[in-house]
């Protein structure tokens, strides 16, 4: 058997093409990889920019077992829910960063091991409807970026150190059924427009610093099921009419917010089942009416 | 029955199917057509490699065609096939010039057969050990290497 080969260059580690080096490197934990960008300069070129921007999400994530849970239920070729917990905060920039854009759901509870802020990448996930970054130490705003994830049903930040205002843009996002923000330190009024959202079903604001009048415009959202805005600073009459004309509305609760004022009979609410007052300065009529339990 | 030509002149006379594994042979074939009996040079790869990518590709006539990509499926070299083990027992140049031939000929299953054998030679090794084991010549000052090591810290081993 006689070959040339000899004669030319052997071929090393060193003179593969680019896209060889990445596939062998596929092949191991990404976690593994980044140290071996130290090889040498061409590595580093490979490895710290090409490898990884050139890894989906997915496939990164999905060998991180112990760390993510993954699961696909409707495409089988795309990730739809992603939970991500006890990452550290470098993991967590990371994963921000590289494309969530096929991410409906984020489930990202409970995870931050360290104070962190609401990436506002996050609304690079354009269709993501499902997030969760509940009791993650968070602090900073909610940042307005999130008004453009147009498909999001289901946000929920409660149990964290969120300052700032309702952002205005999240009225903007008419897919919204479901909102958890308490227990934060937001501050300031419920802006008007929340009335545009018209699917909201659950509206949980409690347990933070929001003032104001409560605004009727949340009669408009005629959707609302369960209405959570105790433990603010809410003041006024409470806009007992718009509250009446959601048909829908089951549970209210304005308890806490001392310096509600008002008088409503519970006969106006045609659906409600809890109405909690305690600690306002709202009086209730009929305190007795069968379906309905008044907290006072 | 189907000819091709090494780099080095070397003339192979393989079966259809086995030929038919490199989807670069395969697609040329299509090409010229059934009746032409002119061999199909292959100027990048040497007889020596070409030898031992035809003994892989007899081993493996029988596998089924390689499943498209599945990304939502783990990629892992822990899946190697004894027989595969034995056959990538070769020096470290003949190895790289098999995934170099599997790359151009378009044998998918053989080159990641020639990764992922790359892959667990990395795996569990120090950044020093890769580097002897493979002759990579450090060409970082020691601040842009200390500098690179802090900004990977955070995905070493704790």
């Amino acid at each position: 058997m006689s070959s040339n080969s000899t004669e030319a260059t052997p071929v090393t580690m060193s003179n593969l093409p680019p896209e060889i080096i990445q596939n062998i490197f596929r092949h191991i934990h990404p976690r593994h990889v980044l140290k071996f960008c130290q090889l040498s300069k061409s590595f580093q070129e490979v490895l710290a920019s090409s490898y990884f921007h050139s890894l989906s999400l997915k496939t990164l994530l999905l060998q991180s077992p112990q760390q993510v849970q993954c699961t696909s239920t409707t495409k089988p070729d795309a990730l739809d829910t992603l939970f991500l917990t006890n990452l550290s905060p470098h993991f967590q920039t990371l994963y921000t960063q590289w494309t969530l854009s096929s991410l409906s759901a984020l489930i990202w509870s409970n995870a931050f091991t360290h104070p962190a802020m609401i990436p506002p990448s996050l609304s690079t996930c354009s269709m993501l409807h499902f997030l969760c970054l509940d009791k993650n130490n968070l602090h900073g705003s909610i940042p307005d970026s999130l008004g453009t994830l147009r498909n999001l049903y289901f946000l929920d930040v409660h149990e964290n150190n969120l300052t700032g205002g309702f952002p205005a843009s999240l009225c903007g996002v008419l897919s919204l059924q479901r909102l958890y923000l308490d227990a934060n330190q937001l501050s300031g009024p419920l802006p008007r427009e929340i009335g545009k959202l018209v699917n909201l079903q659950f509206l949980s604001v409690s347990r933070n610093r929001f003032s104001g009048e409560i605004p009727r415009e949340v009669g408009g959202c005629v959707s609302l099921r369960n209405v959570d805005l105790s433990g603010n600073l809410f003041e006024g009459e409470v806009p007992w009419e718009a509250f009446a004309g959601l048909m829908k509305l089951d549970h209210l609760n304005l308890g806490g917010n001392q310096g509600l004022v008002g008088r409503v009979d519970v006969h106006v609410f045609r659906e409600l089942s809890f109405l909690g007052v305690k600690g306002t300065s709202v009086c209730v009529e009929d305190g007795g009416k069968a379906n309905c339990k008044v907290d006072v | 029955m189907v000819k091709i030509t090494s780099s080095d002149n070397q003339e192979f006379t393989i079966s259809k199917e086995i030929a038919n594994q490199s989807v670069l042979i395969k697609n040329m074939l299509e090409d010229v057509g059934e009746s032409d009996d002119q061999p199909i040079p292959l100027p990048n790869v040497s007889g020596a490699i070409l030898q031992k990518v035809i003994e892989y590709a007899t081993m493996h006539k029988d596998d089924p065609p390689p499943a498209p990509e599945d990304e939502t499926k783990l990629k892992t070299s822990e899946d190697i096939e004894e027989r595969d083990k034995e056959f990538m027992q070769l020096d470290q140049g003949t190895m790289f010039e098999i995934i170099l031939a599997a790359n151009y000929l378009d044998m998918k299953n053989l080159l990641d057969l020639g990764c992922k054998t790359v892959a667990n030679m990395i795996k569990g090794k120090s950044v020093e050990e890769v580097r002897k084991l493979f002759n990579i010549v450090n060409d970082f000052t020691p601040e842009e290497e200390e500098q690179i090591r802090k900004e990977n810290e955070w995905c070493e081993d704790r």
